[in-house]
């Protein structure tokens, strides 16, 4: 129960960092310009170790499932927060 | 008390994050100012409430580990318990055997029990004998004679062969026992 809020929490504070990233965006052209390249950033990142997976794991030490559900779950928390802040009045 | 204070810490950031962007204007300084406010509170909020869960999710873990152990110890204890008695009755066992009292009485015991044995096997010869006897007086009052008789039970034929021997000389002591019964 606890670990499962645990990992809920996890999912929480991914989504909340980007939109604060997107509010930070919002404030000024130059913020948005650079926290577009932190998404990018993000996004090439996460696409790279989901194709160097086998390297990775032996890296962090965790299975190829726990990495996989965390890629995932980090790509679909920015997205959540992006798509709150966009929605936003 | 922990999982409350996750629960509550968990909904007040989800809270903090959905709500003023929906409640406040971007368009107001001071509504944009206090939409970050709140994503950065929510921020902590959810930081907190994970380090919670992941610390109460390591205690109960510890617990379980805990109680596991306990109940090892306890079957562990119980075993050890069980073994000693075991052993210590042995011991008591061989010391009541070694003490020569008691030998003595084990093996007057055993002397008095092989007296009976002795008795019961006589006992048992007797009534052979009287079955014997028995079937003996049943042919002579059929018309049997002696030879015939003594095929009859004994299942040897006349002649000078050493069983039939023995079982005329078997024969004729039953006979005699059976006079001297009703001379009595």
């Amino acid at each position: 129960m606890t670990k499962a809020i645990a990992l809920g929490n996890n999912f929480l504070l991914t989504a909340i960092a980007s939109s604060f990233l997107c509010w930070l965006a919002s404030l000024h052209p130059s913020l948005l310009l650079f926290v577009q390249a932190l998404f990018a950033l993000k996004f090439i990142i996460s696409a790279t170790a989901w194709l160097l997976d086998d390297a990775i794991i032996v890296i962090l030490g965790i299975d190829l499932l726990q990495l996989r559900f965390r890629l995932i779950g980090g790509t679909i928390g920015a997205l959540v927060g992006v798509g709150v802040m966009l929605c936003r009045s | 008390m922990s999982l409350l204070k996750i629960s509550a810490l968990t909904v007040s950031g989800v809270t903090l994050w959905l709500a003023p962007p929906f409640v406040f204007s971007r368009k107001i300084p001071l509504h944009n100012f206090l939409q970050g406010v709140a994503l950065v509170s929510s921020f902590a909020c959810a930081f907190e409430a994970r380090r919670c869960a992941l610390k109460v999710a390591k205690a109960e873990e510890f617990e379980a580990m805990k109680e596991a152990a306990v109940a090892a110890d306890v079957v562990d204890e119980i075993a050890t318990s069980a073994y000693v008695s075991e052993q210590q009755r042995r011991n008591e066992a061989e010391l009541l055997i070694a003490s020569d009292s008691n030998r003595e009485l084990l093996e007057r015991a055993l002397a008095l029990s092989s007296e009976d044995e002795e008795a019961e096997n006589v006992q048992l010869a007797q009534n052979a004998d009287n079955e014997l006897r028995e079937r003996i007086l049943q042919l002579q009052a059929r018309g049997y004679g002696k030879a015939k008789i003594i095929l009859e039970i004994w299942g040897v034929a006349k002649g000078g062969s050493p069983k039939y021997k023995t079982a005329e000389a078997q024969y004729k002591s039953l006979i005699e026992g059976e006079e001297r019964e009703t001379e009595r």
